[in-house]
């Protein structure tokens, strides 16, 4: 009898337990875009995945909800008016932002994000270089089926490139928050690839607080991965020179690693970063370059020259912008917690007139497949 | 919803327990159980009503604040 | 009713999942930031003062649990009052502990449920588990806990890759004094509170080494949790381990190995749940022994299960929000719990060590002489 009792009342009350949701039921938003409209209100564009016709189509078929609200979370549950079920928001990926949300200042937006239970905090999130952000659900992606997915794995593979940072959004907080330190976020763009429409990630977006700033582009962010340590792969190429010929040479980056040294003298910080780039040489042309130990130091001296005054350069792009994106004051912070304590007050403008030191140790561990130049004869 | 759960517990409780204490003639921890069980289910019937029942956690930190002279949000 | 006996590995793995308990949900202090594995060191070094004490009271009298002891050291009336606080402050944190779960799997899953459900068969489970005993709690933990280290320690290894330890840098940059006042709120939430198992202490077996126990259990459990805080800290910094109610939950939601092995936080909830579960269960217990103490009865297993019912819808009342039962956990607790963890097993351990020399001058005096209530320890 007892047992009987029991039973029944878990049935009722323990099984379903008023949050039950069942798989087939669930859209499940894969990534979603931010805009803002005239009147104030924010406007997302979501990326949904169909889970109904899922299981007969073999992949789940992307569709995109539209929907309007005063705060974020109100035009997310306004997307209930447009579509039927609710939202599952546990697998969104991808949050792009608008150039106009961005300048004025994400925290509003991501907010939401980063409270609410559902969403999770390893979200990318993006900013749209372009008018508005809900263009880039307009596009066709190429590999992948949702253009969600397919920013995800094209951030993945920065290996290849260098050519972005993949951001996940507990980063964007910790950044955000810490001092002598600022934001970056992952840019991106819509191209033309064989007449149809495609994304492209371009560069790097710069904020300052949670401001959108400036934009680096592709190459400058290789730059800014090399400052920062995060490079893992992707090409160096070097206007080399040699016996008069001038010409391209392409270096493969195997690994590459930096390391950091703050100082303090006469009352002035200095950086110094020593990046050490092991690569191979994959794809020369100058005509006839041999394959000496002259030659290739030469070329490792000029290889590390070009890099030096690159890395300079974007350094002092920075500076002039004012936000430390390289995140020198944390590293001040971490190595002299004395002089960050006296300095740190006044970081914007230390940062200014920082002196960054660089020293490039590019390595050429191998040729790849050939010993020596091809030749032409005659 | 409260209220419900907590007949539904006290029902399957008086079951299991208060039946067999009151066959053997327990009385001293019959009367201490059906008194809890009593309470239980008031504080169901309050919860639902949305009374507010005195709660240790507030005194307790202005005890402590008190006695610490700390501040305390 | 015959005595119920768990024995020295049985208590060691008890006391363990009881300090993993409720660190796991809200995690330690966030004054320190990255300093906090030193505040932690610190804590450690204290709690192993005071449980040296809480070991040498129960050394002092094997096989008996506080209130017996209490009534014996401190006669009927002064007893009894003691055993009054020391229950309140067992029922109180009990309240606290069951609302820490409901409310952690209101906001982390169930948003929908009411809470008082989830809070009502938490309630249902510790019941059960009182009425097979301390015996079946203590098998039962002795199978769940090699699972707990093990998931544990496979997700922070497997999340290897991601740490940052210059996240743990600077050290000491704000100073001593957040170390300390962090260091405070650990040795009093979780290490002291192990001050509960005196309570329990009668279950004992009487050749176990109380010390052993106490300095097994601090030291694992110590570094679990220096484990968990390093973890969160090396994975998503200072920073979010501040701003995040469920710190070490949320960094389970960031481990992940490329796309195959990610969503894992699941798991860690049911470790965080299956380890307050265990904290709370043993709070109920010494309360329940506590009650029966103070009314007089004798079989605390029937008395337990309303005392746990009480407790459990109680436990709706408790706080208006979560965001002050955190505060409350993370800043009051460390000041209120001082009376109990500290000042009560101070003037126990007094008592009886003054009881105990002077009880062998009589027994080595006259050896006919029983030192009164010396059965009372007897029922468990």
């Amino acid at each position: 009898m007892v047992v009987l009792i029991f039973n029944i009342a878990n049935a009722f009350i323990l099984t379903s337990c008023w949050n039950y949701k069942e798989t087939d039921n669930l859209t499940l938003v894969r990534g979603f875009s931010v805009d803002r409209v005239e009147d104030g209100n924010y406007f997302i564009s979501i990326e949904t995945a169909d889970m109904h016709q899922a299981g007969t189509e073999g992949k789940g078929k992307a569709a995109i909800i539209e929907s309007e609200g005063e705060s974020m979370f109100d035009a997310v549950r306004n997307a209930v008016l447009v579509n039927v079920p609710r939202l599952y928001w546990a697998h969104s990926t991808a949050v792009i932002l608008s150039q106009q949300v961005a300048q004025e200042g994400f925290l509003k937006v991501l907010d939401f994000l980063i409270r609410d239970a559902e969403t999770r905090l390893d979200i990318h999130p993006f900013v749209y270089r372009g008018e508005y952000a809900k263009e880039i659900f307009n596009t066709t992606p190429i590999s992948a089926v949702m253009v969600s997915e397919e920013l995800k794995d094209m951030l993945h593979g920065q290996k290849f490139t260098s050519k972005t940072l993949l951001v996940q959004i507990y980063e964007v907080i910790e950044r955000l928050e810490g001092e002598g330190i600022s934001v970056v976020m992952p840019a991106v763009c819509v191209t033309e690839v064989n007449g149809a429409k495609t994304i492209k990630l371009c560069g790097l977006a710069i904020f300052k607080g949670d401001k959108l700033v400036g934009f680096l582009d592709e190459d400058e962010t290789k730059y800014f991965c090399f400052a920062t340590d995060e490079v893992d792969g992707g090409l160096l190429v070097v206007d080399a020179e040699h016996e008069g010929k001038k010409g391209k040479i392409t270096l493969e980056i195997l690994n590459s690693g930096t390391r950091f040294k703050a100082r303090y003298k006469d009352d002035e910080i200095s950086i110094q970063i020593r990046i050490r780039v092991r690569t191979s040489m994959n794809d020369v042309q100058i005509e006839e370059f041999p394959s000496t130990d002259n030659a290739i130091n030469d070329l490792k001296r000029q290889a590390n020259e070009q890099l030096k005054k690159d890395i300079e350069n974007l350094i002092k792009k920075v500076q002039e912008i004012n936000s430390d994106i390289f995140g020198f004051g944390s590293l001040v912070k971490k190595q002299l917690p004395k002089v960050w304590k006296e300095k740190g007050k006044d970081w914007d403008n230390n940062f200014k007139e920082l002196k960054v030191e660089i020293i490039p140790e590019v390595e050429i561990v191998h040729t790849a497949l050939l010993k020596d130049s091809i030749k032409k004869g005659d | 919803m409260m209220f419900i759960s907590t007949i539904i517990i006290s029902a399957a409780l008086i079951l299991i327990d208060l039946v067999p204490l009151y066959k053997q003639q327990e009385w001293k921890i019959f009367f201490i159980y059906s008194f809890f069980l009593l309470f239980i289910v008031v504080l169901g019937l309050l919860a639902d009503f949305n009374v507010e029942i005195p709660s240790p956690s507030k005194p307790t930190k202005d005890l402590v604040s008190l006695i610490f002279g700390l501040k305390l949000e | 009713m015959q005595k119920e006996i768990i024995n020295q590995k049985q208590a060691i793995v008890l006391m363990v999942t009881f300090i993993m308990g409720s660190g796991t949900i809200v995690g330690t202090g966030d004054k320190s930031g990255q300093d906090i594995w030193i505040a932690l060191l610190i804590a450690m070094a204290g709690a192993s003062i005071i449980m040296a004490v809480y070991a040498r009271i129960i050394k002092l009298f094997p096989g008996m649990d506080l209130f017996d002891l209490l009534d014996k050291l401190f006669g009927r009336i002064l007893g009894k009052f003691i055993a009054l606080i020391f229950t309140w402050y067992l029922f109180h944190v009990g309240l606290n502990l069951i609302r820490n779960t409901s409310e952690f799997i209101r906001i982390i899953s169930l948003d929908a449920t009411p809470q008082c459900v989830i809070a009502l068969f938490t309630g249902v489970l510790i019941a059960y588990a009182l009425r097979c005993g301390i015996e079946v709690i203590g098998r039962w933990v002795s199978i769940f806990f090699p699972v707990i280290i093990v998931i544990s320690i496979t997700l922070s290894v497997i999340a290897v890759d991601m740490y940052d330890f210059d996240r743990l840098k600077p050290v000491l940059y704000e100073g001593l004094k957040p170390v300390l006042s962090d260091a405070f709120g650990i040795f009093a939430h979780p290490f002291a509170e192990t001050v509960v198992f005196l309570g329990i202490a009668g279950c004992f077996q009487k050749q176990s080494n109380p010390h052993k126990i106490f300095n097994i259990a601090l030291l694992i459990g110590g570094l679990y949790m220096l484990m968990l805080a390093v973890r969160t800290i090396a994975l998503m910094g200072p920073v979010n381990k501040s701003l995040q109610m469920f710190p070490p939950y949320i960094t389970a939601r960031i481990i992940k190995i490329g796309d195959f092995f990610q969503r894992i936080e699941l798991i860690n909830a049911v470790i965080i749940v299956t380890a307050v579960f265990t904290k709370v269960t043993v709070y109920m217990f010494s309360f329940a022994k506590g009650m029966s103490y103070l009314l007089k009865i004798d079989d605390y297993r029937t008395l337990s299960t309303p005392l746990v019912f009480f407790t459990a819808a109680y436990s709706i009342f408790l706080f208006d929000n979560a965001l002050f039962m955190v505060k409350w956990a993370l800043n009051v607790f460390p000041y209120y719990a001082i009376p109990f963890e500290i000042i009560i097993p101070l003037l126990v351990w007094i008592a009886a060590e003054i009881k105990a020399r002077n009880d062998k001058k009589t027994t080595s005096q006259n050896q006919s002489t029983n030192s009164s209530g010396s059965n009372a320890g007897m029922q468990c």
